[in-house]
């Protein structure tokens, strides 16, 4: 595939132009995640709003009925339902990996079996998530294994 | 279809675990020729202890505690149902030390079983870090 960069006229806008026979998943992922990390989370902390970017957040987790995205920065809690942020970032890095959690993959430092039948990610902020045994499916999809 | 499809992988695991039991019992204590419907009965005891595995490992993820105690409950019910079995198809009699033999050969079968879950868990586990690092080391 060719690459190439133009540089904008003054006053244009940044611009991306995708230029293909036909839009397989491979572009298809390289749009929404473009098109997802310059869409801003709000997420909500005591009294403070905060913009998030989907690329910052290592997890969600839904918890009560509320739903809260970890940070390096912290945890804010999110007013979108999980299914919501689950078809949102569905061709982005994010994974629903148990009933109550969605990762971002890219988090993810590695994976190890656990002994009950489900399996454990460490992500790279050292923080410990369960993957449900059902899901390990999506996972290897999602990487194309 | 993901319920049909664990079911088939655990249907081959248990039948394999119960001819390989089966195979070591009668290496170690059978004096006479093996039935012509051993092979059928070793196939529906597994199709029976599959319906069992099915209903008793937990599809979604329950809290740590609660899998140990389906587990037992598995177990359990995986004694039952192969002494029925075996009293059935002749292969122990229906008293304390027939069950008791059972149950150590379910035990066996649970361990195979879980033994080669194991070795498929790992190289899945090994295969998507591989693959994590190739696709995102350069995000660290």
């Amino acid at each position: 595939m060719k690459i190439t960069i133009e540089m904008p006229k003054p006053g244009e806008e940044d611009e991306i132009i995708v230029r293909c026979a036909s839009l397989d998943d491979k572009l298809m992922n390289l749009i929404y995640s473009l098109k997802s990390d310059q869409d801003k989370l709000t997420g909500y902390i005591e009294d403070r709003i905060v913009k998030l970017s989907p690329k910052d957040i290592y997890y969600f987790e839904s918890v009560d009925n509320k739903v809260f995205a970890y940070t390096a920065k912290g945890t804010y809690e999110v007013h979108k339902k999980l299914y919501e942020i689950e078809e949102e970032y569905t061709h982005t890095d994010y994974l629903r990996i148990s009933k109550s959690i969605i990762v971002n993959v890219a988090k993810i430092a590695y994976i190890k079996p656990i002994f009950n039948g489900r399996f454990e990610a460490q992500l790279k902020n050292e923080e410990k998530i369960i993957i449900s045994r059902q899901y390990v499916l999506d996972l290897k999809k999602k990487l194309g294994i | 279809m993901k319920v049909l499809s664990n079911a088939i992988k655990w249907f081959l695991y248990i039948t394999t675990g119960i001819l390989v039991v089966a195979t070591i019992n009668y290496i170690i204590i059978g004096d006479e020729t093996i039935p012509a419907n051993t092979l059928s009965n070793i196939l529906l005891s597994g199709a029976l202890t599959t319906v069992v595995t099915v209903i008793f490992v937990p599809s979604q993820e329950t809290k740590a505690t609660w899998v140990y105690v389906k587990m037992l409950l598995h177990y359990v019910a995986l004694c039952a149902v192969m002494a029925f079995c075996g009293t059935k198809f002749g292969w122990i009699d229906f008293n304390v030390k027939g069950v008791i033999m059972m149950s150590v050969d379910v035990a066996l079968v649970y361990l195979l079983a879980f033994f080669a879950y194991s070795i498929i868990d790992r190289r899945q586990a090994d295969a998507i870090n591989k693959r994590l690092k190739e696709k995102y080391s350069d995000r660290d």
